[in-house]
């Protein structure tokens, strides 16, 4: 009698992995950009002063960056699926906690240190790097669209917090937030997350293993020659440089841009309103961007676009600030706001998907939590580095052209740093495939 | 790094989203939509939940369909 027959997957189940990753990264990142909203009411409710309530918000970004390495190497110790499920609890507790908040300490403790921490868990570094696991062919496009997660999350989470808020009050949304997290999340995940394809005895991108004495397909190749089985190992290759300056540079214009582009716009003489709009129209456009760069990625390869990216937001700060040096009136009104904001919104979440991408191609996914974590780690050490810088540069020269002009110019060489990696050399992907050899004896 | 400048950068909105960058996009969503707090919470909600229900409800039907071809193979082997 024949035995049961189990067939190929119809739907791959790495995709079902994408969608709770794209469902997480919706929910915790959008619930945590949604501590702006809650700013007003809890300083007027407290009595407190603008700058001790952002000081949360400051602790929080800081420890976000410190603590990523950290996690990643026990993302990579211990496989994933632990660190994500405990992350997302104590993320959901600790939103929920923030309805209590009561004095300032608090706030500071819950949001800027263990949400910051639990947010860490479920980081997309390290949901990126389980990714890597289960797709190589389509690496980058699975990476863009948990990217894309993170961006909608912002999109859809903040206006949700803001009108829930506007018919209950903070407190209530704190716990909604929790909540959302907490019941849909956290189940999704725990239905859901696998470590890695072999567990469930597929192969990444849901390809056939390789019949005997086959050629194996793009998701059998084998390592690059810099794969590392030590976290430590990518500091002795240049790649890894290459792409974490690269990366440090990325963080100081996203940054720079988050906290000083209203304030700036306005300075143009934009009204607040017009501002606010143009800086939306920006954060709707990273959606498209992390996904484009994502599918072009895999298509093209990861360090051309990459710098192709890093070069077109080199432009963008150049068509931001240098039309008003000149005295170019056409483009240093709102029209080179506009230009700025269309080019800067496609930029820029896609350097995440193809950093991620082209470190697991190079180094493989053994330890990527950890190198993800520390290239992440490059990247908000230039966010901080170019908050403070800009803040004091605007206070000795009283307006932002010098700080904006000084990292756009930097977006150049770091262009040339992601396109001078040599990624046919040391990428998997370029790797030719090991022959599997034909069986014996039979 | 003198405290005078880490202030400094806080007055710069240090936070995760300026809140008067907020203030004006809900000015703004309040302008675009016209509806009441509740309806965009209702709807904004409602697709939240959706999401993670429709996607466990459409694995399990892939995995009803699964098990169906699979029991249709074994039964064609026999």
């Amino acid at each position: 009698m024949a035995g049961p027959v189990r067939n190929k997957p119809r739907i791959f189940y790495g995709w079902y992995m994408v969608a709770t990753f794209m469902f997480i990264a919706l929910a915790t990142t959008g619930a945590r950009n949604a501590f702006g909203v809650f700013v007003i009411p809890m300083e007027e409710e407290f009595d407190w002063n603008r700058t001790t309530v952002t000081a949360a918000g400051f602790i929080g970004a800081v420890v976000a960056g410190v603590i990523q390495p950290f996690l990643g190497r026990i993302f990579d110790a211990t496989g994933g699926r632990k660190i994500i499920l405990v992350g997302l609890i104590s993320i959901g507790v600790t939103l929920i906690l923030l309805s209590l908040t009561f004095h300032i300490i608090f706030l500071i403790l819950m949001f800027g240190v263990f949400a910051s921490v639990a947010a860490g868990g479920v980081s997309i570094n390290n949901t990126s790097a389980m990714l890597a696991r289960w797709f190589r062919r389509r690496r980058a496009t699975v990476m863009g669209l948990n990217a894309a997660g993170a961006s909608l999350g912002g999109m859809v989470i903040v206006p949700f917090a803001m009108f829930l808020m506007q018919a209950t009050n903070w407190r209530l949304t704190w716990v909604a937030l929790g909540v959302l997290i907490l019941v849909l999340a956290l189940p999704l995940a725990f239905i859901f997350i696998r470590e890695s394809p072999a567990q469930m005895g597929l192969q990444p991108d849901g390809d056939d293993e390789p019949s005997d004495g086959a050629s194996p397909g793009e998701s059998q190749r084998g390592p690059g020659p810099l794969e590392a089985s030590k976290w430590t190992q990518p500091f002795r290759s240049w790649p890894f440089w290459q792409v974490s300056l690269a990366y440090m540079v990325c963080g100081s214009t996203t940054f720079m841009l988050s906290v000083h582009f209203v304030p700036y716009a306005v300075d143009r003489g934009v009204s607040p309103g017009l501002a606010a709009t143009i800086f939306g129209v920006m954060l709707g456009l990273n959606v498209f961007g992390s996904l484009g760069a994502g599918l072009l990625a895999d298509r093209f390869g990861r360090k051309n676009l990459l710098a192709l990216v890093y070069v077109l937001r080199g432009s963008g700060y150049m068509i931001l600030i240098l039309p008003g040096i000149f005295g170019l009136t056409l483009l240093s009104g709102n029209l080179g706001l506009w230009l700025f904001a269309l080019v800067m919104g496609f930029s820029w979440w896609a350097t995440l998907p193809l950093t991620s991408s082209l470190t697991a191609d190079v180094y493989g996914t053994q330890t990527l939590g950890t190198i993800s974590g520390i290239s992440f780690a490059f990247h908000q050490i230039g966010a901080a580095i170019s908050v403070l810088f800009a803040a004091v540069l605007y206070d000795l020269t009283g307006s932002y052209t010098v700080p904006f002009l000084i990292v756009g110019i930097l977006l150049f060489p770091a262009a040339f740093s992601a396109f001078s990696v040599k990624e046919r050399k040391y990428s998997s992907r370029y790797v030719s495939a090991p022959a599997v050899p034909a069986a014996s004896g039979d | 790094m003198p405290w005078p400048t880490m202030l400094s950068v806080l007055k710069h909105h240090g936070e995760a989203a300026n809140p008067e960058l907020l203030v004006w996009i809900k000015q703004l969503l309040d302008h675009v939509m016209g509806s009441s707090g509740w309806v965009i919470v209702a709807a904004v909600g409602l697709a939240l939940v959706a999401f993670p229900i429709g996607l466990v409800l459409f694995y399990l039907s892939q995995l009803r369909r699964e098990r169906a071809d699979t029991y249709q193979a074994s039964s064609d082997g026999q």
